[in-house]
């Protein structure tokens, strides 16, 4: 995650990379660029707390296994930790509006990467927030072009960059880290047990 | 006696996850989606309240958090049911906060199903 200040529009800009997310309750840009991976803008417009994060599954998981596989856990664990943050500063579950973006065929020359596995990430953001009962009220995803994401904070709006091909290639390499590293990641076998 | 456990959470999927997990292993699940509506669950259980052997409860929830429903459970007739809270909240002091209100243990997710059974089975002992 880095921030900077964004002369063009006035305002602070927050740009979070794969497995990271941002919650504030401040007027702000959280920007993201996105190749296979997901992101999603979760806000309350009541209370006027917004968030982005950025994820994708550690592997390709069966519809029913969503809740109940280690990879669809990983998803869970990417979105409950973004959930908590926006109840953290004050934000109302039942107010929660989301934007999902990303899942593009970006991916190409991961091995074990099919056009099945961006779509499988898509699925998986539209099935946990319908579970969760938290509306989809803008989407932009699929296709086989990367994106650059950026939220406004203070009004929930959503300024979209397609990226085009020649471009892709630092995207591709930062996402295949990523995936590698979750991969391989020890959390994925559970977090830390403290007996009292 | 088959026990029950108390899955206290206000994500739906977790719920989902952590009952699947303890069915597999023959518990009854009772669910509460935060603290206010686990304590109405914990009086309406009456004359079933020794089936109860164990609460799970998250920390971050809407109305009444996990820190709080803790404290309140220990003011009842069920302060000797063991709780374990499953979060993905990890600093000491969030812990340290949980102990001193109650919590038997603590279990950062996201869980693994074997790990949690081991802690399950440790309490219902």
């Amino acid at each position: 995650m880095h921030i900077k200040f964004d002369a063009k529009f006035n305002m602070e800009m927050v740009t979070i990379f794969p497995g990271e997310y941002h919650a504030t309750r401040e007027s702000r840009i959280i920007a993201t660029v996105l190749g296979s991976c997901i992101a999603v803008a979760m806000f309350d417009p009541v209370k006027r707390i917004s968030g982005m994060n950025h994820f994708m599954l550690p592997n390709t998981v069966n519809k029913d296994n969503f809740f109940l596989s280690k990879s669809g856990k990983y998803g869970m664990f990417a979105m409950e930790l973004l959930i908590n943050d926006l109840l953290k500063l004050g934000g109302d579950r039942s107010h929660f509006k989301a934007k999902v973006f990303g899942g593009g065929s970006v991916l190409q020359r991961t091995e074990g990467f099919t056009s099945k596995v961006p779509e499988n990430n898509i699925e998986f953001a539209f099935e946990y927030l319908k579970a969760e009962k938290i509306p989809v009220v803008a989407r932009d995803v699929g296709g086989t072009e990367a994106r650059k994401v950026f939220f406004f904070t203070d009004t929930a709006k959503i300024r979209l960059k397609r990226i085009a091909k020649t471009y892709v290639q630092p995207i591709e390499s930062q996402e295949k880290r990523y995936l590698e590293k979750i991969r391989h990641r020890k959390d994925l076998e559970g977090g830390e047990v403290t007996l009292f | 006696m088959k026990k029950k456990v108390l899955i206290v959470d206000d994500s739906s999927t977790l719920r989902a996850s952590v009952e699947f997990t303890l069915s597999d292993a023959d518990f009854g699940v009772l669910q509460a989606e935060e603290g206010v509506a686990a304590l109405e669950i914990l009086q309406g259980l009456g004359e079933k309240k020794e089936e109860l052997g164990m609460i799970i409860t998250d920390i971050n929830m809407p109305k009444m958090d996990g820190i709080s429903f803790i404290k309140e459970v220990k003011k009842t007739d069920f302060k000797f049911v063991p709780i374990l809270v499953l979060t993905t909240e990890s600093q000491d002091s969030k812990k340290m906060e949980g102990k001193a209100a109650g919590a038997s243990g603590w279990l950062v997710k996201p869980f693994k199903p074997e790990q949690l059974l081991a802690v399950i089975s440790k309490f219902l002992k």
